[in-house]
């Protein structure tokens, strides 16, 4: 039994099927649309999203940060000029 | 070929609607025809959705960014059924054509395209229901959505629904394509509903395993797939997904799919425009004749069949004409598509397709996804340095080959190699030569029987000749 924890998003994988436990994973809305969207893929996919979402975040934290010191030299910039 | 309404027609009309024989999966509306006319209808059960996405803003975006097919309000009276809560008339759409027929950089585009307009959704609280690549068509030289009842309203903190049939519908045979070979965008017309992931996997290199995307959304979700087959109802709810995870999600998917990287050359075809056995003298005076020639046909579409990377395509597009570019080396179409996207092309559509095998009739009944005959559309014809490839690389009969031309259009631009061509004396070089009725009178006897010749004009410094035909 293996058991991962990916951003809060619990899930274990026990060699046959990845099970998922934690009472904030699951639902009550009716989601589903009129296409299958598989009970593996929704599974798979909370997985992928919690483990792509760490650097994700982490790129945008720091695009905000390059873009904030862009704007704080510009009006130094125009200044010099 | 349409299907006759199965209900009653609106109640106002007289005249019979059609049902687009592709438009029957989802339950909030259809796409019909009533007295030639294109519609869409939009069910009562989908108005709170409609209504959104017009409210929220997201219609007037995702139209001003050429994302999503234009429509316009259209009286009730004009409805399919009583189903009904609204009518529009959508933007028709020049030439339809399917995922099978797209080269890599096409089905990319539109795969990248259906990523944005998911993002766009999320951000007013929508999402794209079901991301089918059949709902993206290339229209004015560039993929948009067309079908506008996709978007739907999000529930809070629940996974993308249509993440399954976005990796089948495009990242697995992209992926296939970039990473294995370029002709297994085919495996899309015999997997109607995109390639299993199961499949692809055991058909991908294991080099794929190294990138997270790929390793991820195709590998780890084929495993997840087989894993939970049949768990249905069993597995419980689904999982709760924050939009900003939606959003790392995409993000991780557009990475996969921009990362997925294909160059087009080393086939025959694709390098052909360079290497063809033309003299100068010759090269300039077919293209000279070519023009002649397409200023006395009329009609607003012209086939250019064996485009290969669409030098006469380019001809006809320049005097005004839409171009369906049809040729069946996936380099040569897409080093075409390629370069009609950096010159901003509006009017060339290239397509993937091999003559010798054109789309059939796909899909439930036969009759979801037209043939293409059934789309046929062609004013004029252009069979440019072909016929011999199919006379004789493929064995079929001038009569047959005329009768084929008669099938898809009334004008027709025809060139005619001999066999003392350099490149017919090198086809026939490894075979027994057994095309006794191919020469030019064995060819306008066999045309004869469709066609009437209007002109014949030799190419200067060559034995190639140019004929205008009209059908009979």
């Amino acid at each position: 039994m293996v058991k991962l924890s990916l951003g809060g998003c619990f899930a274990r994988y026990d060699g046959r099927a990845f099970t998922q436990s934690g009472r904030n994973l699951w639902s009550s809305q009716m989601v589903f649309g009129y296409i299958d969207a598989g009970s593996g893929s929704m599974v798979i996919q909370a997985l992928i999203a919690a483990a792509a979402a760490v650097p994700f975040f982490f790129r945008r934290q720091i695009s905000r940060v390059f873009a904030a010191v862009r704007r704080d030299d510009q009006p130094k910039d125009r200044a010099r000029r | 070929m349409t299907l006759r309404a199965g209900v009653t027609p609106g109640a106002d009309r007289d005249s019979v609607p059609t049902r687009d024989p592709a438009s029957f999966r989802d339950p909030s509306g259809l796409v019909y025809r009533r007295d030639g006319t294109l519609y869409r209808q939009i069910n009562q059960t989908s108005a709170d959705d409609w209504q959104r996405l017009h409210s929220s803003g997201l219609y007037a975006e995702l139209v001003g960014r050429g994302w999503l097919l234009e429509h316009e309000d259209a009286p009730l009276t004009e409805r399919f059924d009583d189903l009904a809560w609204r009518v529009v008339r959508p933007v028709e759409v020049g030439f339809i054509g399917y995922p099978y027929e797209w080269t890599f950089g096409q089905l990319k585009d539109a795969a990248l395209l259906t990523l944005d307009i998911q993002s766009a959704a999320l951000r007013v609280g929508m999402q794209l229901k079901d991301a089918s690549a059949y709902n993206v068509q290339f229209h004015a030289g560039r993929p948009v959505l067309i079908d506008g009842l996709s978007l739907a309203r999000a529930p809070d903190d629940a996974p993308w629904v249509a993440y399954r049939q976005f990796c089948q519908h495009f990242l697995a045979p992209l992926t296939l394509m970039a990473q294995r070979d370029v002709r297994l965008g085919v495996m899309l017309r015999d997997f109607i509903d995109g390639i299993p992931l199961d499949l692809a996997a055991g058909l991908l290199p294991a080099s794929s395993r190294l990138r997270f995307g790929l390793a991820s959304h195709l590998h780890l979700h084929a495993r997840a797939q087989r894993t939970h087959a049949g768990n249905g109802a069993s597995s419980g709810q689904p999982p709760k997904l924050s939009r900003g995870r939606l959003e790392a999600l995409l993000d991780s998917l557009r990475g996969a799919v921009d990362g997925l990287r294909w160059q087009p050359a080393g086939t025959e075809w694709a390098e052909y425009g360079e290497t063809t056995s033309y003299s100068p003298a010759a090269a300039a005076d077919k293209v000279r004749l070519v023009r002649e020639l397409l200023g006395r046909t009329d009609g607003r579409w012209v086939w250019d069949l064996g485009a290969n990377t669409g030098y006469f395509s380019r001809l006809a597009s320049d005097l005004g004409r839409q171009v369906l570019a049809l040729d069946g080396d996936a380099a040569a179409a897409e080093r075409h598509y390629r370069y009609l996207r950096e010159i901003g092309s509006s009017s060339v559509l290239p397509l993937v397709m091999d003559l010798a095998n054109p789309s059939p009739a796909l899909g439930w009944a036969g009759t979801e996804r037209r043939s293409l005959f059934e789309r046929a559309n062609a004013d004029v014809l252009m069979a440019l340095a072909l016929v011999h490839h199919l006379a004789i690389g493929n064995n079929v009969p001038l009569p047959m080959l005329s009768s084929f031309f008669a099938r898809l259009g009334s004008q027709l631009i025809v060139e005619f190699v001999p066999k003392s061509d350099p490149r017919v004396t090198a086809m026939l070089a490894s075979r027994q030569d057994v095309f006794t009725d191919y020469s030019l009178e064995g060819f306008r006897a066999a045309f004869a029987a469709d066609w009437e010749a209007v002109e014949e004009q030799p190419v200067t410094d060559s034995e190639r000749v140019l004929f205008l035909f009209r059908r009979r």
